[in-house]
């Protein structure tokens, strides 16, 4: 184990590093190109990181671990990132100032999210959640002359600075009580002593830190606003790439450093799930702009990721990932409409997509695809996502979870189909067709493709994913 | 086992000792703050007991009780160059402080040539990251105090 | 062992493939836009033919390899593996598939050149020929199934491509109606075959005919004692709706608003037929359960007979072929429920199956040829008459299929239908009897048919202006004229060919049920004769019997009752449910539940302040709550 096992970290970083450069010495005024390098680098790595693999083990004193479960999780941020690149290369033109350095922006923020997948020890879970959190704090206020980008970055700084000062409190409680910052030697301490007194108030204030990241409730708080006013390109990141971030790191520290206290946390976690499936999806029901009501979704799918966590056996941290697999694709099929339709009415309000199947049926047949993929309606991805879940909840005859969760699945079926109905079945406001350029119409079916091909021929990813899970939960 | 050897390995060795050593450690921190806190305090005292008492013309509560007379309000604006330039001095003197334990630690770790070569190259690494943050600053007029030549000047 | 799997593909090919060019290449384009007439109008039917030719050839061949007996064939992949369920894509090749598709493909082929003579200056031409080249592949595919999943697909898609040709004339709206109906009247049989199915696997732990047959083989035990009784008559409801017995025979004669050459082939020779194959090809399994052959026996005896005496009222031509048809299949079912496994199996049925294949096709033939004449404006025999002299080889071959089917000795019927008489005189006398009067019967409304619509003055004034028709159509009816004399004799060997190498067992009951089976011929033909050969205007029944005459019109009100049925029952169950839905379903459930929703949603609201102190004190709040309940535990 040496450098070499961090070299697909090192490859993003020094492509961020690259992007940035060029974005200093170019003379040229339309910086998309740096768009395309990013996307393309990103790609490059990705298939490295599929021909050549990685070095896999634990290493650097055991803070960093490279398993199946940080290479799905690193794979899955680098097909993120690539979609997010080419969404914002399509949004750049809102952008006023700074576009190569918002994709290196977004490349450092993708390091940061590969840095989680392999956390291993306290210190390294917090500096890697921070490169991924502050990267966000500038994404997120990007946009400078205008007030909701303005007013987003800085509840997210101010909330997210909250909640890593609990993160940090809570690893100064376990280090006070342990005496180390590792994932073993806090479940070694848990195995001998339980769990009680301070250790436990760390634990807690630690989860809490990641609850907000992941966006549970009551740590969710944040979302809607956040959501609503960031860039979309960087509102699909922070619903993609950082809530997976959150949940790998959530599911290295449970299964790592937490593991002893199993009872307290499914505990724990299912009445989390329960509240956040709930909540996500009822307060996402009177919504009327539509990045609002994705952050709600976004709420709520971070409800049912939770639920396959908290059925902790291997199938379900297995339909986890696969379900973060399929999230991440519907929702950025999602998102990527936003994008087409923000250039093109300048607002996200749901009332603009009146009728949007007659303006363009493309971006209409996006929208349906993944609305219905997010709603879980076979034979879609997000389908065989749910369907994965609940069996893992039901096999562990947790009922009344799965009882909530399809409680969550009928509400959900009603603000999405809701959108649905609008772009299909209402007048629009104007008749003038939308164009969409070539890239983004090129992602679109790409997008849409991935979401119907993975709900069809589930094999192969979830066989991936539930090889990754059995190695984590073992 | 080529495994990364980290400076604190060594501090993690001595941690666990006993507690009383543990925060015997912090013994000189103490002493500094009791320091801080009886300096501020002495002057303020010795300021009270010592200074001149009774009448106080207007005269007395002004900056400077010599020289100019100060025109406007303290709280003024003034360039955000200022701010970029503070925040980069405090950027680079963090991480200038780094180079202080590595180089502490530099030389015992360079007896065997393998550790010596690692913690070299990483050393390079992080200033060359450095150096690239330095060289974006540069680039984009961040160390400009005058605008730059090429952009057009604003219309007087 | 010659492993002749290919040759499977290519029978099955054949068809398949004349439908897509079809579809494909027979359109105006501006590809070959000098052309464009000539594919418009004639190139689907050379296609088609040119194909079904092919087809033909390999099937003779495969019926050669056959009687070669070494031949074997492979399955080619996994259809579906999920759980227990395991299907192959495999075939059935032995003595009873390779005959079926022979009679497939000459019937077929037949019928595929009368048609370009029949649907000459149709429009849709081609779309005639794609959905009969695509009817004959599913049907192909049906002879050549080797397990129920697979049999079942084909049997669904004889269905949609039977619905889609009654439905050919789109635009009148009986046709569509009829369609539907047909279709409809199916799924209520094919419900129960795929339950029949589902229940064959539950019992055996397959779909496969070798395994099923082997398994029975092999746990004789298990399998005793009725087990099977259920499964064997529900995979009987799939031969019901098909081949049309009670009670789903309604749809047969209403099917008859297809173009007719439709009505010959795959209602009256090959696609109803299906259902009597499909009995056979799982013969093993009826046969293991007495109680379900004698539902079956006495539901074709009771089809038999009632259709035969609906037919003696019939005034349309198709409709009293029709009627024959549902009557002569009537008489197949009966058959294979009166089968004796050890003796002949089910060959009778069979061999009445072939024989009826070439004389009911070439009656259907010679009345479509009639309706040419009439310019496709008349089918009411009592409209026609007189037809003798203008139509001489059409009259001639219509009366050698009356004879063929009537079971006239000498003739393909005779000997077929003596079969079936014979076995039922032998394993069921009630049943005989009631054969024997529905032969005599036939004889009485085939004659009817052939005097009032063939012989005497014409009634009409169009009925005195037809004329022969083009060789196209009479060429067609000739030979099938020919194989419907020849095709019962020994030497053709159908029956030989069917029980294989076990050799034929003569009927013992022979002299006797030929006297009683001839008299019954001979009584219909003399009532025949005595109301009809006079040359009537109208029908005397009707004068002289006319509540016989309704109660026949009416069908013994079948549909009148189904329609009642769906209308009181279907309509009130309807009724009820849409009440359900409209006060309990939409008004508490989803106006409920959706008001419930709401206004949480809108209670949720309400923390969202936009406050970032709000979401700091909630957020810090949250988390004194989690650690309360995580103290407290």
């Amino acid at each position: 184990m040496n450098l070499s096992s961090l070299k697909l970290e090192m490859a993003t970083a020094g492509l961020g590093m690259l992007v940035l450069m060029l974005g200093a010495f170019t003379r040229r005024d339309d910086k998309r190109f740096l768009g395309a390098i990013s996307a393309i680098g990103l790609t490059a790595i990705l298939a490295w990181s599929v021909c050549c693999g990685a070095v896999m083990g634990v290493g650097f004193d055991g803070m960093w671990v490279n398993d199946a479960m940080a290479l799905f999780f690193k794979r899955l941020f680098l097909i993120a990132t690539i979609l997010v690149t080419v969404m914002s290369a399509g949004f750049a033109g809102k952008i006023e100032s700074g576009v190569g350095e918002f994709f290196a922006l977004i490349l450092f923020a993708c390091t940061g999210m590969m840095l989680t997948a392999s956390v291993n020890d306290f210190v390294m879970l917090f500096v890697s959640l921070e490169t991924v959190t502050i990267t966000f704090y500038i994404l997120t206020s990007y946009l400078r002359r205008q007030v909701p980008s303005l007013e987003a970055g800085v509840k997210y700084l101010i909330l997210g600075a909250l909640s890593s000062a609990f993160l940090v409190y809570g690893i100064t409680f376990i280090y006070g009580a342990t005496g180390g910052t590792s994932f073993s030697g806090l479940a070694e301490f848990l195995k001998v002593n339980g769990a009680g007194g301070l250790v436990l108030l760390g634990v807690m204030l630690v989860l809490a830190g990641l609850g907000f990241k992941v966006a549970s409730v009551p740590f969710h708080i944040w979302v809607p606003d956040v959501y609503q006013g960031a860039p979309t390109p960087v509102t699909a990141f922070l619903a993609v790439g950082s809530k997976a971030a959150g949940f790998a790191l959530l599911l290295r520290l449970l299964y790592g450093g937490l593991l002893p206290m199993k009872a307290t946390w499914v505990a724990l976690i299912a009445v989390l799930a329960a509240l956040t499936i709930l909540y996500g999806n009822l307060a996402a029901i009177p919504q009327k702009n539509i990045k609002r009501l994705l952050g709600y979704s976004s709420i709520s799918h971070a409800g049912f990721l939770l639920l396959g966590v908290a059925a902790a056996t291997a199938f379900g941290t297995g339909a986890a990932l696969f379900y973060l697999f399929a999230y991440v694709f519907t929702n950025l099929g999602a998102f990527l409409v936003i994008v087409c339709m923000a250039n093109a009415t300048a607002d996200d309000e749901i009332a603009s997509y009146a009728g949007l199947a007659r303006r363009s049926p493309l971006l209409a047949a996006a929208m349906t695809v993944a609305l219905v993929s997010l709603a879980g309606v076979p034979p879609m991805a997000g389908f065989f996502a749910k369907f994965l879940i609940f069996s893992a909840v039901i096999g562990q005859q947790l009922w009344w979870l799965a009882a909530v969760g399809a409680v969550g699945v009928v509400a959900s079926l009603y603000y999405y189909l809701g959108v649905v109905k609008a772009m299909y079945w209402q007048e629009p406001r104007q008749e003038a067709a939308i164009a969409v350029g070539l890239t983004m119409k090129v992602a679109l079916w790409f997008v849409m493709a991935a979401t119907l091909a993975i709900g069809v021929f589930q094999g192969p990813v979830v066989e991936w994913a539930f090889e990754a899970a059995r190695e984590l939960v073992k | 086992m080529t495994d990364f050897p980290l400076a604190f390995d060594a501090a993690r060795s001595y941690r666990r000792v006993n507690v009383s050593a543990e925060l015997s450690q912090y013994i000189p921190v103490g002493l500094l703050i009791l320091i801080a806190i009886a300096f501020a305090a002495g002057m303020l005292l010795a300021s009270t007991a010592l200074g001149q008492k009774g009448r106080r013309p207007a005269v007395k509560d002004t900056p400077y009780e010599c020289g100019m007379i100060p025109v406007g309000d303290a709280h003024m604006r003034f360039p955000v160059k200022f701010h970029i330039v503070a925040t980069l001095f405090i950027l680079f003197d963090i991480e200038v402080v780094f180079l202080y334990p590595w180089a502490v630690v530099f030389k015992p770790l360079l007896k065997d040539p393998q550790t010596g070569m690692t913690i070299f190259t990483s050393m390079l690494t992080f200033l060359g990251i450095l150096f690239v943050g330095y060289v974006y600053c540069w680039k984009k007029g961040a160390l400009d105090w005058a605008p730059r030549r090429e952009t057009p000047q604003p219309p007087a | 062992m010659d492993d002749v799997t290919g040759l499977l593909w290519r029978i099955l090919a054949g068809p398949l493939c004349a439908a897509v060019v079809i579809v494909l290449i027979c359109r105006r384009s501006p590809f070959y836009a000098d052309f464009s007439p000539v594919m418009e109008r004639s190139a689907g039917a050379v296609i088609a033919i040119a194909f079904l030719l092919g087809s033909t050839w390999f099937a003779w061949m495969a019926l050669d390899a056959v009687k070669t007996g070494n031949v074997t064939t492979s399955p080619t992949y996994r259809f579906i593996d999920v759980g227990d369920l395991e299907v192959n894509v495999n075939w059935s090749l032995d003595r009873l598939s390779v005959m079926m598709a022979m009679i497939v493909c000459v019937v077929s082929l037949c019928i595929f050149v009368y048609s370009v003579g029949y649907m000459h200056g149709d429009p849709g031409i081609n779309r005639f020929f794609a959905k009969l080249s695509f009817f004959v592949f599913s049907m192909l595919g049906i002879v050549f199934s080797g397990n129920l999943v697979m049999m079942f697909v084909f049997w669904e898609l004889v269905g949609v491509s039977s619905y889609l040709l009654i439905g050919y004339w789109y635009q009148r709206p009986a046709a569509a109606e009829a369609g539907k109906k047909a279709f409809i009247v199916n799924r209520i049989g094919d419900f129960g075959f795929l339950l029949g199915i589902l229940l064959v696997w539950n019992v055996t732990g397959s779909v496969d005919f070798t395994d099923i047959r082997n398994y029975l083989k092999a746990h004789p035990a298990e399998v005793s004692g009725g087990v099977l009784t259920i499964p064997a008559l529900l995979i009987f409801c799939g031969a019901v709706g098909k081949s049309a017995q009670l009670p789903l025979h309604v749809w047969l004669p209403d099917a008859m608003e297809g173009p007719t050459p439709v009505s010959a082939l795959i209602h009256a020779a090959t696609m109803v037929a299906a259902g009597v194959y499909m009995l056979c090809r799982v013969s093993f399994l009826v046969f293991a359960s007495p109680a379900a052959m004698d539902v079956i026996a006495w539901i074709g005896g009771l089809t038999a007979l009632l259709s035969a005496v609906i037919a003696c009222q019939q005034n349309d031509i198709k409709r009293i072929l029709a009627y024959s048809t549902l009557s002569q299949l009537g008489y197949m079912v009966m058959a294979v429920g009166l089968s004796v496994p050890q003796v002949n199996g089910y060959m009778p049925a069979m061999f009445h199956l072939s024989t009826h294949a070439f004389f009911k096709s070439l009656l259907f033939l010679s009345a479509g040829s009639v309706i040419i004449a009439f310019h496709h404006a008349e089918q009411d025999i009592w409209k026609m008459g007189g037809l003798w002299k203008k139509m001489p080889i059409t009259t001639a071959c219509f009366t050698v299929g009356l004879l063929a089917l009537t079971g006239f000795p000498g003739l393909s019927g005779f000997f077929s239908k003596e079969t079936i008489l014979g076995l039922a005189r032998e394993r069921n006398e009630d049943l005989f009897t009631l054969a024997t009067v529905t032969a005599g019967f036939t004889s009485f409304y085939m004659f009817r048919a052939l005097f009032v619509a063939f012989l005497g003055q014409p009634r009409s004034e169009a009925a005195g202006k037809v004329k022969e028709s083009p060789w196209v159509v009479l060429g067609p009816l000739v030979a099938l004229a020919i194989l419907s004399v020849i095709g019962g004799y020994t030497w053709m060997g159908i029956p030989g060919w069917l029980v294989g190498d076990k050799g034929l067992s003569e009927a013992p009951a022979g002299t006797n049920v030929l006297l009683l089976a001839m008299l019954a011929f001979v009584m219909g033909l003399a009532l025949a004769v005595v109301f009809y050969l006079c040359g009537p205007a109208e029908d005397p029944v009707k004068t002289k019997f006319p509540f016989l005459h309704r109660i026949l019109w009416n069908k013994f009100g079948f549909d009148e009752f189904y329609l009642a049925l769906v209308k009181y029952v279907q309509g009130g169950l309807a009724a009820l449910c849409e009440l359900v839905d409209r006060w309990v379903i939409a008004g508490a459930g989803v106006r409920g539940t959706a008001g419930v929703a709401q206004t949480l949603g809108k209670m949720l609201q309400l923390f969202q302040t936009g406050g970032l102190q709000t979401y700091a004190f909630l957020f810090a709040a949250g988390l004194v709550i989690i650690l309360y309940y995580v103290v407290t535990q």
